[in-house]
């Protein structure tokens, strides 16, 4: 039944004071994520929530600051399982990232397509370069009829001229697109896509999407959608992970999330509310960001924000001390979903 | 992607480390000798006036805590009296560079593209191109040639250095705060200001330049300054175009030791240059000479002033960050 | 292929720009200094003002006859004669420090100004020193001989440290090794199993080069002390001695030469940049896919 294609378990991401000194802060606590094999997973949180650290630490191209991890993770190309190596203090020259797999075993479609793609290389040089990863040996002419069957893939007008560009003549949507296709043409079994619409025009935003969800079906690939917006996942979502200042609140499949049921996390509801809101056009609901967290690090991570116990109701008054002192185990409403807070736990 | 969590670890930055201690450690340093020279006056200690005649190139002693140079002059106090030749010179080097560099630096980033910045610009990229040292040399040797009082004209030409060297620093920090000034110039809230009635003038002198340019410019004179101690002590250890003899410089003292401890030198290592034993021959010349404090005294004082000013830029360097 | 002409000739033109107006402003100094022996040399021939002057000192350059020196030597003799000692000692200490800036960097394998501060330290206070301090201690300690092979060695081993060049250049390195190792093509590459090393050649390139050229200015100072210290009689001995001598006309001519060599290193970079970023010229196939 479950057959997850990598997964972690109780990992922990530290960064170091870029300028050395201080002790690390821990920007991602005791993830334990589970990716299905052939499914859609979508890592959702808000900016900072570090979605983007957890899963490039686990790939093992996190930039300078990520230092000390601690915790498992493993990755099951093919059934047997292999050890992801965590990235310790970093070191300059690592070649290349998750060395034990196959070389293009994972793609990672990043943020800012203009910062993914090598300004100095043609276009169908750098999807030339992903293809001779995936077979070696092939001839030229050969590569390139793969690099413009992949630029074909990812629905580009007149791949021949695409080929020709560099980086910098490409529109946004253009060189996301291209992105997409240098990450699939290694042939990738998992790929993650790093808020892949965000630097996008709206109109744009809803098509890569697709896309991805397509090939992904298309081809049995694992896909990781990493985004702060519910309203981009709901459409693609197998199973979903919500994240808040480093700590996996919530995950479960979709209808957890996207069907009315038994509670749900309190930050999952005002994320929401908040992509309703942004669709509807209305105003969505004030942020308190004045409020800062407990520095003790005890009690739930959203406690400083939780409406529940800003504004409780009579039944739950007693709620906030416990919330801000005692850690909230986790909750199961059904075998496959979980929420931690102590509130969702005690239906009163 | 932001942490909010790294916002108050680079906060925490913000304060003094020790790099910034030492820093202003040197300042205060250097302050005080500038200070404490004002009472020193070290030139016409020849030992030939009411005073002993004291040896040349003693060792140290209590007395003279660092020896004598090669006259006969307390070390220590030449040591002192050589803060004047570089330290209010060098900051009318800083003077120079900051009022011309900033306006310059400024109008060419705030009104980008225009006829005018370009030529401000060509300007800059011209005078990036003379190298420091050969452009006070030149222009030294040229003043010099109608010299009539020599001892007004010492003077004079220290400022002239400084002059000099803050003119040849203009296009680093001309460049620097021009780019500053047009990244900002870029942001929305320089239009958001305009938008608001702003004049140009008034984003430009205090939302730019005080607010953002502030730590830069502190950064760049810095630097300048220990330029400025660089050239002045190479000159005066060449001679011709740096402190004049009487007057005492770290690098002149360090020149003036020069002879007798090449001399010996020289008489001592021109059978075996390279071997170990002349290398040793060469240092344990310098120790009986008591030429060795004249050695280390002025080389320590310059690399520590450098470094000191360095580690001040450095320190605003870090404040520094838009 | 238009854009990219007019550029290319853009960049040469403010390199001859530069060159033109620094001439005319040495040569305007030489000429109105106060008691300026050009101005009285050429008043043998009164009909020549200062732009007659200039225009005779250019065309000698061009024809490269400028004639005699103070001493009767001929003055295009006497600079390529200090070239040649002069060019070798600027190039060599140059590529050193890059070189050996780029092998520490690479030995280290981590960000090596903030993993080690002892290194870091180190090469600060060792840069720290002031080339003519350097050679002096050459000179006193370690005896280098007076001519020769050693000699040479020495000056530029002590340019390429002294006068705080190692500091600039390695740290300028290490930064731009470190942004380049952070930017997502690289991540990119590296777990695509694409190899690493050609992209960090190619866009390591450029930065050296413009490290190394933005260095220039300071190094042909630095040649000017270290042969006045050692006695090599090369370009910056020559001119300072032309200035102790009030050899106004080498002097120029030195000055001109040093110039057009630091706006030449400048040029070369800016040339360099068009040849291989394509960024910096708009491309038109672009438009038909648009």
């Amino acid at each position: 039944m479950s057959d997850p294609i990598l997964f972690t378990r109780d990992l922990w991401v530290r960064v170091h004071d870029p300028n050395g000194g201080g002790s690390p802060i821990a920007v991602v606590r005791g993830a334990n994520i589970e990716l299905q094999r052939g499914a859609t997973t979508c890592l959702v949180g808000e900016s900072g929530s570090g979605k983007t650290v957890l899963m490039r630490a686990l790939l093992g191209i996190s930039g300078a600051r990520p230092g000390v991890t601690a915790g498992t993770a493993w990755a099951r190309p093919d059934g047997s399982e292999f050890p992801v190596p965590l990235v310790g203090p970093r070191k300059r020259w690592r070649g290349r990232a998750l060395p034990s797999l196959r070389p293009g075993w994972a793609g990672y479609v990043f943020q800012h397509p203009s910062h993914s793609l090598d300004p100095l290389l043609r276009v169908g040089d750098q999807v030339g370069a992903s293809v001779t990863i995936a077979h070696s040996g092939l001839t030229p002419a050969a590569v390139k009829r793969r690099v413009l069957h992949w630029l074909e893939t990812v629905h580009l007008p007149n791949p021949e001229a695409v080929a020709q560009l560099f980086p910098h003549e490409l529109s946004g949507g253009m060189a996301q697109r291209v992105a997409i296709a240098i990450a699939l043409a290694t042939e990738p079994d998992l790929l993650v896509a790093d808020e892949p619409t965000t630097g996008l025009d709206w109109s744009v935003r809803r098509d890569i999407v697709d896309l991805l969800g397509e090939l992904c079906r298309a081809r049995g690939m694992s896909l990781l959608l990493i985004s702060h917006d519910f309203q981009v996942v709901e459409h693609i979502a197998d199973q979903l992970y919500v994240m808040f200042r480093g700590e996996l609140v919530e995950d479960g499949p979709r209808r957890a999330f996207f069907e009315p049921g038994p509670g749900s996390h309190p930050y999952t509801r005002e994320l929401q509310a908040r992509s309703r809101a942004l669709e509807e056009g209305s105003s969505p609901p004030r942020l308190h960001l004045a409020e800062q967290p407990t520095s003790s690090g005890a009690g739930c991570v959203y406690a400083h924000r939780c409406p529940w116990i800003r504004e409780p109701s009579p039944e739950r008054s007693a709620l906030g001390e416990r919330c801000r002192s005692v850690r909230p185990p986790d909750f199961r409403p059904s075998s496959d979903h979980r929420v931690r807070c102590i509130a969702v736990g005690e239906p009163t | 992607m932001t942490l909010s969590s790294l916002w108050t670890q680079r906060h925490r930055q913000d304060q003094m480390g020790p790099v910034s201690v030492f820093g202003f450690g040197v300042l205060i340093g250097l302050v005080g000798l500038r200070i404490a020279a004002m009472f020193v006056d070290s030139s016409p200690r020849l030992g030939l006036q009411d005073e002993q005649l004291l040896p040349a190139m003693a060792g140290p002693s209590w007395d003279h805590l660092l020896g004598t140079d090669q006259l006969g002059r307390d070390l220590l106090l030449r040591m002192v009296d050589a803060v004047e030749a570089f330290f209010l010179p060098g900051l009318f080097a800083c003077l120079v560079a900051a009022l011309i560099a900033v306006p310059t630096g400024a109008i060419a980033g705030y009104w980008e593209g225009s006829k005018g910045a370009a030529v401000l610009r060509g300007l800059l990229t011209m005078i990036s191109a003379w190298p420091r040292l050969v452009l006070v040399v030149v222009v030294v040797a040229i003043f010099t040639g109608s010299v009539r009082d020599p001892a007004a004209w010492a003077e004079v030409r220290l400022y002239l250095l400084g002059g000099l060297v803050g003119l040849s620093y203009i296009p680093q920090l001309g460049g620097a705060v021009s780019e500053r000034v047009q990244h900002f110039r870029r942001e929305q809230f320089v239009e958001a200001a305009r938008a608001h009635g702003l004049s140009d003038r008034r984003i430009l002198l205090w939302h730019i330049l005080w607010a953002n340019c502030r730590h830069l410019v502190l950064r760049h004179t810095c630097t300048l300054f220990g330029a400025f101690i660089l050239v002045e002590t190479s000159l005066s250890y060449l001679g011709d175009y740096g402190v004049p003899p009487p007057r005492p410089s770290w690098g002149n003292i360090l020149a003036g030791v020069r002879h007798s401890v090449v001399h010996s030198r020289s008489l001592m290592a021109s059978s075996d240059s390279w071997s170990p034993a002349g290398l040793w021959g060469g240092v344990e010349q310098a120790i009986q000479h008591g030429g060795l404090l004249g050695v280390l005294a002025p080389t320590i004082a310059i690399a520590v002033s450098i470094a000191g000013v360095l580690a001040l830029a450095e320190h605003y360097a870090r404040r520094d960050r838009p | 292929m238009g854009t990219r002409t007019r550029l290319v000739g853009r960049h040469i033109a403010t390199f001859g720009g530069v060159v033109f107006v620094s001439s005319i402003v040495f040569g305007a100094l030489v000429w109105w200094a106060p008691g300026s022996p050009q101005r009285i040399d050429a008043g043998a021939q009164l009909d020549q003002g200062f732009w007659g002057w200039l225009l005779s000192f250019w065309l000698g350059l061009i024809q490269f006859d400028l004639g005699p020196s103070y001493r009767g030597i001929p003055v295009d003799q006497l600079l390529v004669k200090g070239a040649i000692k002069s060019l070798p000692l600027i190039v060599l200490s140059m590529i050193l420090s890059v070189g050996g800036s780029l092998l520490a960097v690479a030995i280290m394998g981590t960000r090596a100004s903030s993993s080690f501060p002892l290194v870091r330290t180190a090469i600060h206070s060792i840069s720290l020193v002031p080339v003519f301090l350097l050679g002096y201690l050459a000179v006193v300690l370690f005896a280098v001989p007076p001519d020769g092979v050693f000699q040479a060695l020495a000056a530029i081993a002590i340019l390429a440290v002294g006068d705080g060049m190692l500091t600039d250049i390695f740290l300028g390195i290490d930064d731009e090794v470190d942004q380049l190792l952070d930017r997502d093509f690289v991540h990119s590459a590296r777990l695509r199993g694409v190899p690493v090393g050609p992209t960090l050649a190619r866009h390591l390139a450029l930065p050296l080069a413009q490290i190394a050229a933005d260095k220039m200015a300071y190094v042909v100072g630095g040649v000017l002390v270290i042969e006045k210290v050692l006695g090599i009689q090369g370009i910056g001995w020559m001119g300072y001695r032309a200035a102790t001598h009030h050899d106004f006309l080498l002097l120029l001519a030195i000055t001109v030469a040093v110039t057009s060599l630091v706006a030449a290193s400048q040029l070369g970079v800016d040339l360099v940049r068009l040849a291989t970023d394509p960024r910096t010229t708009p491309n038109v196939s672009g438009q038909e896919v648009g």
